[in-house]
């Protein structure tokens, strides 16, 4: 009988532990304090081979598309710079009242690398995301695309 | 000398006020110019026709100190780069990319790598 309040204590503290479960995952990002949101991003893009540029010449040449969107933000919300700062950012206790627009998708980032290549064919193509941010209150993403450039034999 | 100490105080606790306001409005990151891998879709064995040459390896990093400022290009291409260095090969093949990341002190100071193994097609099937 004496034992019984800490068996109900556990059986508490296991609950308390398992109730994250309870909550389900989503995958879309949600900021919960946002004021205007109109933004396009970059979502999945299985690039060309250098095998899907045949019949073409490698020319060694290098195409740059960049494409970008712009996020204004207060109290500032420091950008995901490394593993792990979500669960940092995601820990600030007050909402960050947040402002942003722009497309940094694929699509609009590989038009411009076209449009810097002139005739040819994109391949192996190397994606990053370029993250300037300032005071943690304005902060631009950039989408940048490198891709190799194939031209048909003259 | 009572009154005295109390008004001593309060700059003091002004100061304190101030700075854990802006310690919290500022959350950090003054500024920062980084570049995160996105996506790579790097040859395959196949568009070498199977002729693959030597290994070898690139890094591209980032770095954040003082959780203040952030800089580096540790990007898919800067790391690629790297890796081609003078081999002069159009592109490589059986790209491994991998992270490699450091912190000291709570974050003082951290810097994260991203790096590659791969290898170069020899110059018969590299065109």
């Amino acid at each position: 009988m004496t034992r019984r309040p800490e068996r109900v204590l556990a059986l508490l503290a296991s609950l308390a532990g398992t109730w994250g479960c309870a909550t389900p995952q989503s995958p879309v990002h949600v900021l919960d304090a946002t004021v205007f949101d109109h933004t396009q991003e970059d979502m999945q893009y299985r690039s060309p081979l250098p095998k899907d540029a045949q019949p073409t010449v490698l020319t060694g040449q290098q195409a740059l598309g960049v494409a970008c969107s712009t996020t204004v933000g207060f109290p500032p919300l420091p950008p995901a710079l490394f593993l792990g700062s979500e669960s940092v950012i995601n820990a600030i206790p007050w909402p960050s009242f947040t402002i942003g627009a722009g497309n940094r998708g694929y699509a609009i980032a590989m038009q411009r690398a076209y449009e810097a290549a002139g005739t040819g064919t994109l391949f192996d193509v190397r994606a990053d995301l370029h993250t300037t941010s300032v005071l943690s209150i304005v902060r631009r993403d950039c989408i940048e695309v490198h891709a190799s450039v194939a031209r048909k034999p003259q | 000398m009572v009154p005295k100490r109390g008004k001593e105080a309060h700059p003091m606790l002004r100061s304190f006020i101030t700075g854990a306001a802006l310690a919290a409005l500022l959350t950090g990151c003054l500024y920062a110019d980084v570049r995160a891998p996105l996506s790579y879709g790097s040859a395959t064995p196949g568009d070498a026709g199977g002729n693959l040459g030597r290994e070898v390896t690139g890094s591209a990093c980032n770095t954040a100190v003082l959780w203040l400022f952030a800089f580096g290009n540790g990007g898919y291409d800067a790391a690629v780069r790297d890796a081609q260095g003078n081999s002069g090969a159009p592109f490589l093949v059986d790209v491994k990319a991998d992270t490699a990341y450091t912190n000291v002190v709570f974050g003082i100071y951290q810097r994260q790598c991203t790096n590659v193994t791969a290898r170069v097609p020899v110059a018969s099937a590299a065109r």
